[in-house]
């Protein structure tokens, strides 16, 4: 579960660091809170939990990386810019895209190449200065040709923005593209200031300034960032908190004993072992979301010379054989991977889209079965036990999670050694095609071109198991260029069967993230992107 | 036992008769080592399971279940198998990176500390850059490049204990080559590599084996931390500080999963730190002047 | 002993280049970089390149080691790739921390390593003896973190005596900052103390036995005197060559404990450093832990050459 394509930060590179090294202090909360629950208080609690109070801390597993909405690709930086940098579009509770500076969804002309997007008006960034197209337009330039910028291959298929209007900017696209009103309403449709901008540059992530309920204060280390309520925000009078600061507790054990104790007002990730405890406290609760990714295991079929160049065969048994592939899934039971690692609290599953997307297809995930799994390895022709490296993260529930694919795969003939591998080492190796097969996942995104174009398009970055099948790649393209909901709901169908047929990807579960809270506060925007929204929080009495 | 120590105690020990008569904490270290050397080489004989066969229906067995002495952990695994197969790997870290250490520091630092002069700088400096790079990091640093192996444990367990075996090696040897006889064998003549290994290496010895000694259990617990952090041996290999590491989440529903292994961990490093300190005492020269 | 000084300095700045050399080698050879571990969409070969051209990464390693050398010795460290902050703001937020923690542990293993040594040579096979024995090896066998978690389940969980970790700055208040360190120098502490006791044990003995102790005795010197001050002026050239040598383990012992504690110090940056191939940071903490750990050894060679007579006068002649 821990590792996450995108948004490394979630639960990877920096979670480890957590993860990994603090095991100890995990070890300790646990055994705390088996007497928590027992009913001791959390000790030396240095509590400030009473009468109502106007700021908030909000405790993030892991520090972002620069908040610099050009450059960011930390899920943590997203979580603080929720607060501070708004965007042309977001989303609701329910996954709908929704306007958020933009004052209406974009008009797209029929050929799919023109979206008119329309800006609110009145609304001023953080220093004052006016939102107007020419922002729009500056900050789009500035994601598509700074050569740091994460949001270039986002927009790539954006050619040229143009403003038309003091209040209306055009962007023209090089062919159609279905996703882009979603991409959007993530850290591409984040407007800059373009007084900051000019004035920063490449270091705009020092003292960021957008359009946003709190305006970034300071951040005197890696793991502080505070942000004070702005004045120019334009629903400055729903907004009721004068200072939220967010603050690193890698410790996912650390992180609910200081909800407890009332040192932290929100804690985000809860870990699934601490779950209970929140619940049986009168002070705290939680609130839970499923994730928009998914998780599973990577063969590596055709990745021979690097995820960004042509496929070709790689050099393994379940290269040559796709029959393993199918195999090796049939010796696997999703339903008790999920209760003896998880403890029952994820969703297991077998497509790229999450059941909670509006775009997930029903299908029926094959259930465990080991003699036509057998069957299959001797129709290879292959002799069992067939060998395979399982490279996974090095973290204890990973490796739990690979000893528990091991067990199962040995009864169907699977001989799998595993191979923990630290994080950054483990992505470079999968780039490289460097591997056997890898336990991997990604954070998701609303659409669903974001879960599997990049997995499965060759010379794509995250295509890890150098996926190469002509019938697919068409179906890919006709389904990002494709505009109508309908059409692309019955492509996305045949997609995600064409996947279950190759299996370069054994999909095995989605994530489901919880957000602790103390009971005190209210009004949290918490959706399935498993951002924390912050505008209309309070913090009560108690 | 010095001259003056000995006229402090009972004048008469017989000492040299039954290994460490007399200090039953020795012989308690003795026993306690001998007992977990043994479980490492005839433990997996003795274990009732196979430590790594899973039983998804029958997790989180309390210890005395009836057919697991010590319960089973979250995977189902007999615990009691895991800590006797366990037993092997953690000896066999602790006990390869000491010899490792040894072996490079010990002649490291007599020669360092023999010929003095611009060599014993570029040595010692050496060693210096070395101590000065935490062995955590470079554990971490390996298990980063080739992923974690009991191998690279040793060998960063190891690495980073040839300068405290170097420098107390060349500690005593500066103390030494000062003694009449060693000054004498230098103005015969004697050629440095006749008088290393006849006059220094003898005298340098006890301070080495008691470095050594203390360096034995402190390598098994270094090797136990490594594993416990995921830098240790491969999964699912029974180690006890992975044990340690993959109880974490459970605790709070089997605290034994967390006390067992940190128990056996404790009581192997407490039996060869008993063990070593009698070694120290029985093998001090003075003692047998 | 100026001469000697000025030369054990100039050693000692070598030393550091030589380890700043040797760890900027060493971050390099880790597989990818902060690209890969920064990469949105599997690392865009157009981003790792502009990365590694915004930071020089593209460069000879020799030169690149130059041009962060030259930096660091006017005190600029960088900026972190990873955060965009100042490398050196980072590290001295953590400083105080990780020097607190340091210092008190070193102190507990003073205070009670140094006097249970000299009672427990003082009576080899005497009660003291024993019992320092037993505890001294005790401590040295419970790993850092199981001590760490069972003094934790006593004294915060049972007893709600003390916070199970975190960190409060002297700033808001000396006493929850020591509430907070107390356990945590402990257990740090309690490990270096059974060292320290055991090498002043056997040091002790040595030195009682040497001839110019029995010498002493011979002329009446009371025995506290030939033990409090002939034999321990002795031994404890070997106890400060220990603790210079334990500051090497303090360090990586510190790494631990400020992940049991959930301590943000020094060992929480480095190892995030790590795992982010955040290179400019690892590169200013080592280059910081380095320079403490070479510094803390320079005192104690100095210290060992005024304890040492034998010493002082070879260094005297050279």
């Amino acid at each position: 579960m821990t590792l996450v394509r995108m948004d490394i930060f979630r639960r990877s590179s920096a979670a480890p660091v957590g993860k990994r090294v603090c095991a100890p202090l995990a070890l300790i909360a646990a055994a705390m809170s088996a007497i928590l629950v027992a009913g001791c208080s959390s000790p030396a609690s240095s509590s400030s939990a009473s009468g109502s109070s106007t700021s908030i801390t909000v405790g993030l597993p892991a520090a972002p990386d620069a908040l610099d909405p050009t450059t960011s690709s930390s899920l943590y930086g997203r979580i603080v810019f929720a607060n501070m940098c708004q965007k042309l579009y977001d989303i609701d509770a329910r996954l709908n895209l929704v306007p958020q500076l933009a004052a209406a969804l974009p008009k797209i002309s029929d050929n799919g190449l023109t979206y008119t997007i329309s800006l609110r008006p009145g609304i001023k960034f953080n220093d004052g200065t006016p939102l107007t197209a020419a922002a729009v337009k500056t900050t789009l330039d500035w994601y598509l040709t700074d050569p740091l910028s994460q949001r270039a291959s986002e927009l790539s298929e954006v050619k040229s923005v143009q403003v038309t209007g003091p209040l209306t900017v055009e962007l023209h696209l090089s062919s159609p593209f279905a996703p882009l009103t979603s991409i959007l309403a993530d850290r591409s449709g984040m407007v800059l200031s373009p007084t900051a901008l000019h004035k920063l540059g490449k270091n705009f992530g020092q003292d960021p300034v957008c359009v946003g309920p709190f305006s970034f204060s300071k951040r005197p280390s890696t793991d502080q960032i505070v942000l004070v309520k702005s004045p120019w925000y334009y629903g400055k009078a729903g907004v009721h908190l004068q200072k939220v600061t967010f603050t690193v507790i890698t410790d996912p054990s650390a992180m609910t004993a200081d909800l407890e104790s009332g040192d932290i007002q929100v804690a985000d990730q809860i870990a699934p072992q601490d779950v209970k405890t929140l619940q049986n406290n009168s002070a705290t609760t939680v609130i839970s979301q499923n994730s928009l990714g998914y998780e599973g295991l990577d063969f590596n079929v055709g990745n021979v010379h690097g995820s960004l160049n042509a496929p070709g065969r790689a050099n393994n048994p379940f290269a040559q054989h796709p029959q393993l592939r199918e195999a090796f899934e049939l010796s696997l039971n999703r339903n008790e991977i999920n209760k003896v690692v998880f403890d029952g609290q994820y969703t297991p599953g077998c497509t790229p889209i999450p059941p909670n997307s509006p775009w997930a297809v029903q299908v029926t995930c094959p259930s465990q079965n080991l003699p036509e799994a057998r069957k299959l390895i001797a129709a290879s022709g292959m002799k069992a036990p067939i060998h395979v490296t399982l490279m996974l993260d090095n973290d204890p529930l990973e490796i739990q999670l690979g000893t528990v694919v091991q067990s199962m795969a040995d009864s169907a003939g699977f001989a799998v050694s595993l191979q923990p591998t630290e994080f950054t080492t483990s992505l470079t190796r999968a780039q490289a095609g460097n591997y056997e097969m890898f336990q991997i996942g990604w954070s998701g995104r609303v659409d669903p071109d974001q879960n599997i174009y990049n997995d499965w398009y060759p010379r794509s970055g995250l295509n890890y198991t150098g996926a190469d099948y002509p019938a697919l790649d068409k179906l890919l393209v006709k389904a990002r260029t494709t505009l109508n909901t309908a059409t692309r709901h019955s492509l996305y169908t045949q997609i995600v069967q064409t996947l279950e047929n190759e299996r370069n990807i054994i999909y095995l579960w989605y994530d489901k993230f919880v957000l602790g809270l103390r009971k005190n506060v209210t009004g949290i925007g918490y959706y399935p992107d498993s951002l924390i929204r912050l505008a209309g929080a309070r913090v009560g009495t108690g | 036992m010095t001259a003056a120590a000995g006229a402090l105690t009972a004048p008469h020990r017989h000492w040299a008769r039954l290994p460490f008569a007399g200090r039953p904490l020795a012989q308690a270290g003795a026993i306690g080592a001998f007992i977990v050397v043994a479980i490492a080489v005839f433990g997996p004989l003795a274990a009732p399971h196979n430590p790594s066969a899973t039983s998804f229906s029958d997790v989180l067995a309390p210890p005395l279940s009836p057919h697991h002495l010590l319960g089973t952990d979250q995977l189902g695994r007999d615990v009691l198998s895991r800590l006797l197969y366990g037993a092997r790997t953690t000896l066999e870290a602790g006990v390869f990176a000491t010899l490792l250490a040894t072996l490079l520091g010990l002649p490291i630092g007599v020669v360092s500390g023999y010929f003095r002069g611009a060599l014993d700088v570029v040595i010692m400096r050496l060693i210096d850059v070395t101590l000065a790079f935490p062995f955590l990091l470079l554990a971490v640093g390996l298990a980063a490049i080739s992923g974690p192996s009991l191998w690279n444990a040793v060998l960063a367990l190891g690495v980073a204990q040839v300068p405290a075996v170097a420098r107390i090696a060349r500690g005593e040897t500066l103390s030494v080559r000062e003694l009449e006889y060693v000054q004498a064998a230098l103005v015969n003549g004697e050629r440095s590599i006749a008088i290393m290994r006849r006059h220094v290496v003898p005298n340098v010895l006890s301070p080495v084996i008691v470095a050594t000694t203390v360096a034995i259990p402190g390598s098994i617990v270094g090797a136990a931390i490594l594993s416990f952090l995921g830098l240790g041996v491969q999964p699912p290999t029974a180690d006890w500080g992975a044990m340690l590491a993959q109880s974490e989440s459970y605790l709070n529903q089997s605290v034994w999963l967390g006390i067992i292994p940190g128990l056996a961990i404790f009581i192997a490093a407490l039996s060869f730190n008993l063990l070593g300190d009698g070694v120290r005492d029985a093998l001090d020269p003075k003692r047998r002047r | 002993m100026l001469w000697a000084i000025i030369r054990r300095v100039a050693i000692a700045v070598i030393t550091l280049l030589l380890a700043t050399l040797v760890v900027f080698a060493a971050v390099h050879a880790l597989p990818g970089g902060p690209a890969t571990a920064l990469s949105v969409d599997g690392t865009s070969p157009r981003v790792v390149a502009a990365t590694a051209r915004e930071y020089g990464f593209n460069r000879p390693l020799v030169i690149q080691y130059g041009v962060w050398l030259g930096q660091a010795v006017r005190g600029h460290l960088g900026t972190s790739p990873i955060t965009d902050l100042p490398v050196s703001s980072q590290i001295a937020q953590r400083i105080p921390i990780t020097a607190e923690l340091a210092v008190l542990s070193l102190l507990i293993a003073i205070v009670i390593g140094i006097p249970a040594g000299v009672l427990a040579a003082a009576r080899p096979g005497g009660i003291w003896d024993w019992i320092a024995s037993v505890v001294a090896l005790g401590g040295l066998s419970i790993p850092h973190f199981w001590f760490g978690i069972l003094v934790i389940l006593l004294f915060a969980v049972h007893l709600h005596l003390l916070p199970s970790g975190g960190f409060i700055p002297v700033t808001q208040g000396l006493g929850g900052n020591l509430e907070h360190m107390l356990l945590p120098a402990v257990v740090l502490g309690t490990g270096l103390a059974a060292v320290l006791m055991r090498q002043t044990r056997s040091a002790m003995l040595e030195s009682l036995g040497a001839d110019y102790v029995r010498t002493a005795r011979a002329k009446g010197v009371p025995e506290w005197k030939v033990i409090g001050v002939h034999a321990l002026r002795n031994s404890l050239i070997t106890v400060v060559t220990v603790i210079g040598l334990q500051l090497g383990g303090l360090i990586a012992g510190i790494v631990t404990v400020e992940e049991v504690f959930d301590i943000p110090g020094i060992g929480q940056l480095t190892l995030d450093a790590v795992y982010q191939r955040d290179y400019s940071t690892l590169q200013g903490v080592i280059l910081l832990t380095a320079a403490a750990y070479i510094i803390a050894n320079l005192l104690v060679d100095l210290a060992y050459a005024v304890l040492n007579p034998r010493v002082r006068a070879t260094e005297a002649r050279a």
